[in-house]
């Protein structure tokens, strides 16, 4: 059996933990919840078997099915956020995205200390707010006839022009019943992300991020323009959820083999400023890059070495503390083994580094 | 040695430029303009006609007319819905569901069209330069997926152009406005065009352009301000006089063209007169549009559109890491941003003036000539650095999107991932590749299918496959799998999911030369025709002035073959007027005729 401490969420830790106490249902495979805090933050982990999970493996190619014990432990994963959600209060609440894990609890300390920064500004932001979700649904056929009865000139129009001319007109409708439902409700939310109609019938999922204070004017907005609608189409409304639609944090740990190979690629000492890194870079490109050499079969492969590794190194120095957004980062950053193995990566984008540092675990 | 210039190939209009004496320069058409009609027409007499004369006849044939053709480059036909609200003429769904423009009982493909545009520009350019046109930068939006990409390269080459590269419209921008800049900047590129809006973010510093991020709206452009005021027009119509002028196409391109210029006058002055007399015809008589567009009227119907463009930059913001703040410079590019309204949003959203010192309608243009330079060696001290617009990855287990190359990662690069299989003793898995934003495999594009077989007997999450991503300074993306354990290897190379097949391409090339030649062959007629019709005026004038001194039989037998030659010049057969000429002059030697120039 090879342990991991899997991680649901970050939590403001400011007015006291969370009763995991009550929350007798468990984690993951029903292993009880713990807590792992760092100065105003904490993570709410449980201990899970990566051997039954099949998590910390690299991905596996689809096979077409999707295994029911995978799916029980996502819902897991959303019962427990739930839960931390409503024990947050005006609190903020992250939901790390699922399959984040880590050795053991120091380590998950780690990852608190390394990502404070980003975490702390991320809870501030979406403190107070909760995530409602709006699916909207139309039947066709409905549609198309109404639309027949407001142009019954389409009756004498060849049917092909006739389809195509209707078609357009449901896309019409679909777009105006769109942008009214929108507008009906954008102004009661700080904002918002569009998923993936689930059936053909949705003309609209989007998550609205609400202020738990406005609950009840979203509420209002959403039950209005619902039954203004409601001849024409079918209204879904979840929530309120924790914000996942509007966090989308991946940690990884620092890899040294990697870090220093692309220090190495970019031709740059242990200790270097992020002016000098940039530099050293550009230089680079402009002397490998294949534009410049046509002849050279060798320049497209170099190229690709040093925008890899100026990658890595970006996302290395961009994870340690003092980068944020200001207009210069401080100081040096180090490229010590030390430092590199203490470092965790943390990328809001999805990571171009999870990838590669991926390729450390063990398969 | 011929030359490689730089062509911008717009939804409404196209503009082409090249380097000059170090200089980029814009080539004007043969007709003198500096931006061409993105329109091909088809008459009824079976002539093709491309640009402003094309343009110019669209009302009196609407369906022969094809315009926005890049609004269907590299599309299926199930997602141009939007598309066909505003053309009007018809496009249909061929074989294997791609979007088929068709005229006069002949299909074409979008590349097709896009060719004979690229056709004229090439033969327009050559005259201009006085030297061959065989290669070409061609620039497309940046949230063009593969298979636009593709659709355009192959255009260039039905066109007979080799080209170079495809390059971002905005990216083309800003190397067209940051050649003198030597400090480190941020810039942002506004792009609002004809069907379009991109927004990048470049940083600039020492020659080197690195592109940060890309955004944008595929269905977002003039055409849709023009549509919006169509609309405003049509119900207003329906208001006055209860007629829907929806259904008749005369009567909507009329419309199309009346909005579209009061949305240019709206530009410069407070209001517009839309006069557009005997629109429709009723039994109580012709019926008349007459109204005044004001631009605050205009502000209002476009604000929804405008609207648009803000998601798009606060995200290209956001994947750049920089705040508006830190954008050093704002460029604005494309006809829609002369639009005050758009000129304000942009304002209040970056919090700078943004520049325009370079015509919005040809900076795209000077920028693809400026990197056709740097392809050549021409321009030494200028390097472009571009991403990938979309992310790239592939299909992995519950159909989730697993991402190895993100959006807006500088290329060429090269990623590698390595995957498992999901089942004991799975002999073959299958590589799903798909380019896309959805966390979900389904709602992305597929690019390409390819199996990884005879893998070696072992329980699942054994196996070690690692996938790799390549992609090159082109954008061609190569995609290979391999089993560790065996290195048992298959790869395939990305030619766009809905694109042209080979001989389907070469086919078109065929044709586009032929009609060159054709073409060739057609002037060359009119030159044979013109000059044996003056000739044979000039020795008939001679013969009725010395008819006298002539022998008789001389006499007639000029006259004779003046008749023939005549004939001759009735006919299309070129080597026959040219005997016949050559007949005339020997016989009117008598005359003394001697001709100017010799054959």
């Amino acid at each position: 059996m090879q342990v991991k401490r899997f991680i649901y969420a970050t939590i403001d830790n400011r007015s006291g933990k969370p009763d995991l106490a009550a929350y007798k249902a468990g984690g993951i495979d029903s292993a009880p919840l713990e807590i792992v805090c760092y100065r105003d933050i904490a993570a709410v982990v449980s201990t899970i078997d990566i051997n039954q999970f099949g998590l910390g493996l690299p991905g596996e190619i689809a096979n077409g099915e999707q295994e029911e014990s995978h799916k029980a432990r996502l819902l897991k994963y959303q019962q427990v956020n739930s839960f931390l959600f409503g024990q947050a209060g005006q609190n903020g609440m992250l939901p790390l995205k699922f399959g984040f894990t880590a050795s053991n609890d120091e380590e998950v300390g780690r990852v608190l200390e390394q990502a404070y920064v980003q975490l702390r500004s991320y809870l501030d932001r979406l403190q107070g707010t909760m995530e409602l979700v709006i699916q909207v649904s139309w039947e066709l056929p409905k549609i198309l006839q109404g639309i027949v009865k407001e142009k019954p000139e389409l009756a004498g129009v060849d049917p092909v022009q006739a389809g195509r001319l209707l078609f357009e007109a449901a896309e019409n409708k679909k777009r105006q019943f769109v942008a009214a439902i929108h507008g009906k409700l954008s102004a009661l939310a700080k904002d918002c992300s569009d998923a993936p109609s689930k059936t053909e019938a949705m003309i609209f999922n989007r998550s609205y991020l609400v202020d738990k204070d406005k609950e009840q004017l979203f509420d209002d907005a959403v039950d209005a323009v619902a039954t203004e609608f409601e001849d024409a189409l079918t209204f879904r409304y979840i929530g309120p959820l924790p914000v996942y639609s509007f966090v989308n944090v991946e940690l990884n740990q620092g890899n040294f083999a990697m870090v220093d190979k692309s220090r190495k690629i970019l031709q740059l000492p242990e200790k270097a400023s992020w002016e000098s890194i940039k530099s050293a870079y550009r230089q680079l490109i402009m002397a490998y890059h294949p534009d410049k050499n046509p002849d050279d079969p060798q320049a497209a492969q170099r190229t690709k070495e040093v925008v890899s590794a100026f990658e890595i190194v970006k996302a290395y120095c961009q994870s340690l503390p003092g980068f944020g957004e200001q207009e210069k980062p401080p100081g040096e950053f180090s490229f010590a083994q030390e430092e590199v193995e203490k470092a965790f990566i943390l990328d809001d984008k999805g990571a171009p580094l999870a990838r590669a540092g991926r390729a450390g675990h063990p398969a | 040695m011929s030359k490689a210039i730089g062509i911008d190939l717009g939804t409404t209009n196209s503009c082409m430029a090249a380097l000059v004496d170090g200089k980029p320069v814009i080539i004007p058409n043969a007709e003198g303009e500096r931006t061409t009609p993105s329109v091909v027409a088809f008459t009824e007499e079976g002539q093709r006609l491309v640009g402003t004369s094309a343009k110019r006849q669209q009302l009196a044939n609407p369906r022969g007319t094809i315009c926005s053709i890049k609004r269907f480059m590299g599309r299926q036909w199930d997602e141009v819905a939007e598309e066909m609200a505003i053309i009007g003429y018809l496009v249909e769904k061929d074989e294997g569901g791609g979007a088929r423009v068709r005229v006069e009982g002949t299909r074409y493909a979008p590349e097709e069209i896009s060719a004979m545009i690229l056709q004229k520009l090439k033969a327009d350019a050559e005259a201009y330069l006085g030297e061959c046109v065989t290669a070409a930068v061609i620039t497309v939006p940046a949230y063009f997926n593969d298979a636009q990409r593709k659709a355009t390269k192959d255009a260039g080459r039905i066109a007979g152009l080799d080209v170079l590269r495809i390059i971002n419209e905005p990216t083309s921008a800003a190397l067209a406005y940051g050649l003198d800049q030597a400090d480190d900047q941020t810039v942002l590129v506004f792009d609002l065009g004809g069907g379009t809006f991109d927004v990048s973010i470049l940083g600039l510093g020492a020659g080197l352009f690195e592109v940060k991020a890309t955004n944008g709206d595929n269905h977002l452009g003039g055409d849709n301000f023009d549509k919006a005021i169509v609309d405003w027009l049509l119900a207003e119509f329906k208001r006055e006089q209860g007629i829907d002028l929806a259904t008749d196409p005369v009567a909507m391109l009329r419309l199309h063209a009346a909005a579209e210029k009061a949305k240019l006058e709206l530009s410069t002055m407070p209001t517009a007169q839309l006069n557009l007399p005997f629109l429709a015809a009723t039994p109580t008589g012709p019926k008349h549009l007459k109204l005044e567009l004001s631009r605050l009227q205009l502000n209002g119907l476009s604000a929804p559109l405008i609207a648009r463009t803000i998601g798009p930059i606060k995200q290209a913001l956001a994947d750049a890491r920089v705040g508006a703040h830190k954008i050093d410079q704002v460029v604005l590019v494309g006809g829609m941003t002369r639009m005050p309204a758009v000129r304000d949003k942009v304002r209040e959203l970056i919090g700078k003036e943004p520049r325009q010192d370079i015509n919005p309608d040809e900076v795209v243009a000077i920028g693809a000539a400026i990197q056709a330079g740097v392809l050549c060696g021409e321009v030494k001290d200028v390097l472009l650095l571009d991403v990938a617009s979309l992310s790239l990855g592939i299909e992995t287990k519950g159909g989730v999107f697993t991402r190895l190359i993100e959006r807006n990662s500088s290329i060429p690069t090269c990623k590698t991932q390595t995957f498992t299989t999901a089942e004991d003793n799975q002999t073959s898995v299958e590589i799903h590749v798909l380019q896309g934003e959805s966390e979900m495999a389904a709602f992305n594009k597929t690019l390409g299918k390819f199996l990884l077989i005879d893998l070696p007997q072992a329980r699942r999450g054994v196996l070690e496959i690692d996938v790799t991503f390549d992609i090159d300074a082109n954008g061609i993306i190569h995609v290979k799998a391999e089993d560790i354990v065996s290195g048992n290897e298959r790869q395939i190379r990305i030619e766009g999911g809905s694109g042209l097949a080979e001989d389907e391409i070469n086919r078109m090339i065929k044709c586009a030369e032929e009609y060159a030649d054709a073409a060739h062959r057609l002037r060359e007629l009119a030159d044979v025709r013109n000059h044996a019709e003056v000739l044979a005026a000039e020795i008939e004038l001679s013969l009725n002035e010395y008819h006298d001194q002539l022998k008789e039989s001389e006499a007639a037998e000029i006259a004779l073959r003046i008749a023939a030659l005549r004939l001759a010049i009735g006919s299309v057969d070129a080597r026959e007027i040219r005997t016949r000429t050559a007949a005339l002059v020997e016989a009117a030697q008598v005359l003394r005729y001697e001709e100017e120039e010799p054959w």
